[in-house]
């Protein structure tokens, strides 16, 4: 009666349950602006579990067989659950003018945040396995849900093709572990691989399951499918896709690659830096030739991530905090920059080539002055956020003896940063006679203020930062 | 038993053979659900009743069934297909060699594979093994999965249930509350017409 005896863990998670299921309820009842009043029970319901988290102790930590919490698992829902409310404010306003707004959106976002909860605290094979399939079905449908769209509908179904193969070759190499093992559980897993090198079929899981969660990341060789689907789906969604799944299936993969994996070190190492090289190179390369703004940003993301897995292969756990670092310095600024995509309409429609920016900087000065600070910040020119985190990667590469990783990194850094770049002389150098005119939302526009101020301010904080995650033992 | 065995062995393989054989795609599913009644059969068989019922459950309720609609409400021309499989006959067969070759050497070194689990239910089924996990230990994970069928059904509402402009729809309750003084209109016809 393991599951009943401690509801108190699960709690956050239940309420986030129980509020989709009465969204979904009150939803079918209520007669008119069925969207406005789903979105605020949502708000409610996402409000109440931040703040049960919170306030019930953030540093307790308490754990059943297939499900723990800790101080870092803790953060990192309230961080997620941050994010979720970000954007679920800020997509309103394109929602609206896109005529998207069913009342399904938020409460679909919600059982994404739900699976997304589950699989931070996981701690049990087919319990991550079952936790990352409700939060990707939960994005499909999100995906498709342009269905006047040509290119949205594209979108799904290739996310929904590739996303299932990727979900099933996850699931083959939780078979293949446990055929060895006989259990599922993560310390048991542990336990039996550090007594029984029995490692060939155990090693085949291990790299079926390394690539299926670096589909989900959007890692290099397992990167086909971003582009396209980033592009198709609508542009709020994209935000989603871009920021809360990333941070979660990352925290999820450190978790797996240190706890069932942990003695297979040296294999997955070799993997990841693979990896890390491939997703480097092809983020910046590709996105060299990019006209289309989501298509661009969306190799920026490969990039992004071949450096967030950098943190993961130093020894230490001051490269896993590096990591954890960039990863929610990068969600923060990319948040800002979806939502200033989000922002950029021109004569009713969505702004999707990097030209139709031309003459930013003189029809909106304050947008365009946000926006260069969140670019310079993504490209990591040193007074903003991005390159601390930059920084702090490449020394925790250095100081475990991954210098030509670091050397390889920063000249992606630089090959990237021209086309961040190129954004700016876009927005700013290119004249053109009639300047053009952006419709613009409110909330947008703080939402833009708030992460360029954030990537402006940090560095007062960088220290403090780096010291409080480190002390975190992720 | 080994009687057995050998009977739905041999129906199914001989109906996996009749799946790709016969001409009329409708005939295909017909024998594909006969294939996955008999490899239900084995599994009785080998002891494993539960993934009998499911296999019999999933594949044959639903998904066979599936087949069979989308079978006949696309109305695939057969012709077309046959001379399609024939471009890739030879990828095909290379597959099928490459598969061969696995599952002999999977066979050579079967003692690496086989590691029969632990039976400590010496008379319970399968089905009551199950259900004595289901809502202790895997309690979260089984909840989880119903809320995934939830996402699902709701998703599938989504994306097919929408009100088009102009599309004309049956309405019950109006059609029962109309009454003959809104519905019949009475116009007295003059001497001029």
């Amino acid at each position: 009666m393991d599951a009943f005896s401690n509801l108190n863990l699960y709690l956050p998670e239940i309420i986030i349950f129980l509020g989709a299921l009465i969204s979904i309820v009150s939803g079918a009842f209520f007669k008119n602006n069925k969207y406005n009043k789903v979105l605020f029970l949502s708000f409610m319901t996402i409000t109440i579990s931040f703040s049960f988290i919170l306030f019930s102790d953030i540093s307790n930590e308490s754990s059943s067989n297939n499900f723990v919490n800790t101080t870092f698992t803790n953060i990192v829902k309230l961080f997620v659950l941050t994010l979720a409310i970000g954007v679920l404010y800020v997509s309103n306003g394109y929602i609206k003018s896109n005529k998207l707004n069913l009342f399904e959106y938020p409460i679909l976002l919600l059982f994404a945040v739900l699976g997304m909860l589950l699989m931070i605290s996981a701690n049990d094979l087919l319990f991550l396995y079952i936790s990352i399939e409700l939060q990707s079905l939960s994005l499909y449908v999100l995906v498709a849900l342009n269905r006047d769209s040509l290119k949205s509908s594209e979108a799904a179904l290739k996310y929904f093709i590739l996303g299932s193969i990727a979900s099933a070759i996850i699931l083959y190499g939780i078979s293949m572990t446990y055929s060895i093992t006989g259990t599922t559980n993560y310390n048991l897993i542990k336990e039996f691989s550090f007594t029984d090198k029995n490692t060939l079929i155990f090693s085949f899981g291990l790299i079926l399951i390394l690539s299926g969660m670096a589909f989900k990341l959007s890692a290099a060789p397992f990167h086909m499918w971003t582009p396209d689907v980033y592009e198709g789906s609508p542009s709020s969604v994209t935000t989603i896709l871009i920021t809360i799944p990333k941070v979660v299936v990352f925290v999820a993969l450190v978790k797996l690659l240190n706890e069932p994996f942990f003695y297979f070190k040296n294999l997955w190492q070799q993997i990841i830096i693979i990896i890390i090289v491939l997703s480097m190179a092809v983020g910046s390369i590709a996105a060299l030739r990019q006209e289309n703004i989501k298509r661009l940003f969306a190799y920026g993301t490969i990039a992004n991530i071949g450096y967030v897995l950098i943190g993961v292969i130093s020894n230490s756990n001051q490269g896993l905090s590096s990591s954890i670092l960039y990863l929610v310095i990068y969600t923060i600024a990319s948040l800002g920059i979806f939502s200033f995509i989000m922002m950029c309409r021109k004569e009713n429609s969505q702004v999707v080539h990097l030209q139709g920016l031309v003459g930013l900087s003189q029809s909106n000065s304050f947008a365009a002055i946000c926006m260069v600070m969140l670019l310079l910040s993504m490209a990591g020119i040193p007074p903003f956020a991005g390159f601390f985190a930059k920084f702090y990667i490449f020394i925790a590469a250095v100081e475990s003896g991954f210098l030509s990783l670091a050397i390889i990194g920063v000249i992606f850094s630089v090959i990237s940063a021209f086309y961040y770049l190129k954004i700016i002389k876009i927005m700013y150098m290119d004249s053109q006679e009639d300047i053009n005119i952006y419709e613009v939302d409110n909330k947008m526009y703080l939402m833009l203020l708030i992460t360029s101020l954030v990537m402006l301010v940090f560095i007062f904080f960088a220290n403090d930062f780096i010291n409080f995650l480190n002390k975190l033992n992720i | 038993m080994i009687l057995f065995f050998f009977l739905f062995s041999a129906v199914t393989v001989l109906s996996s053979i009749a799946v790709i054989s016969s001409r009329n795609p409708v005939h295909s599913v017909f024998f594909l659900i006969l294939a996955f009644v008999n490899s239900a059969g084995i599994f009785v068989l080998a002891g494993a009743e539960f993934l009998a019922m499911i296999l019999l459950i999933v594949y044959v309720g639903a998904v066979a069934v599936l087949f069979l609609f989308v079978v006949m409400m696309l109305n695939v021309g057969v012709d077309k297909i046959k001379t399609q499989t024939r471009k890739y006959m030879l990828s095909g067969f290379l597959v099928a060699i490459i598969l061969l070759f696995e599952l002999i050497f999977s066979f050579a070194n079967l003692d690496i594979i086989i590691q029969k689990p632990e039976n400590n239910l010496e008379k319970n089924t399968n089905t009551h093994a199950l259900g004595n996990v289901l809502y202790t230990d895997y309690f979260l994970p089984f909840q989880v999965s119903g809320c995934i069928l939830l996402v699902a059904m709701l998703g599938a509402i989504i994306l097919t249930l929408r009100k088009r402009e102009g599309v004309l729809r049956q309405n019950i309750s109006e059609q029962v509350s109309r009454t003959k003084e809104d519905s019949i209109k009475i116009v007295k016809i003059g001497k001029k017409l």
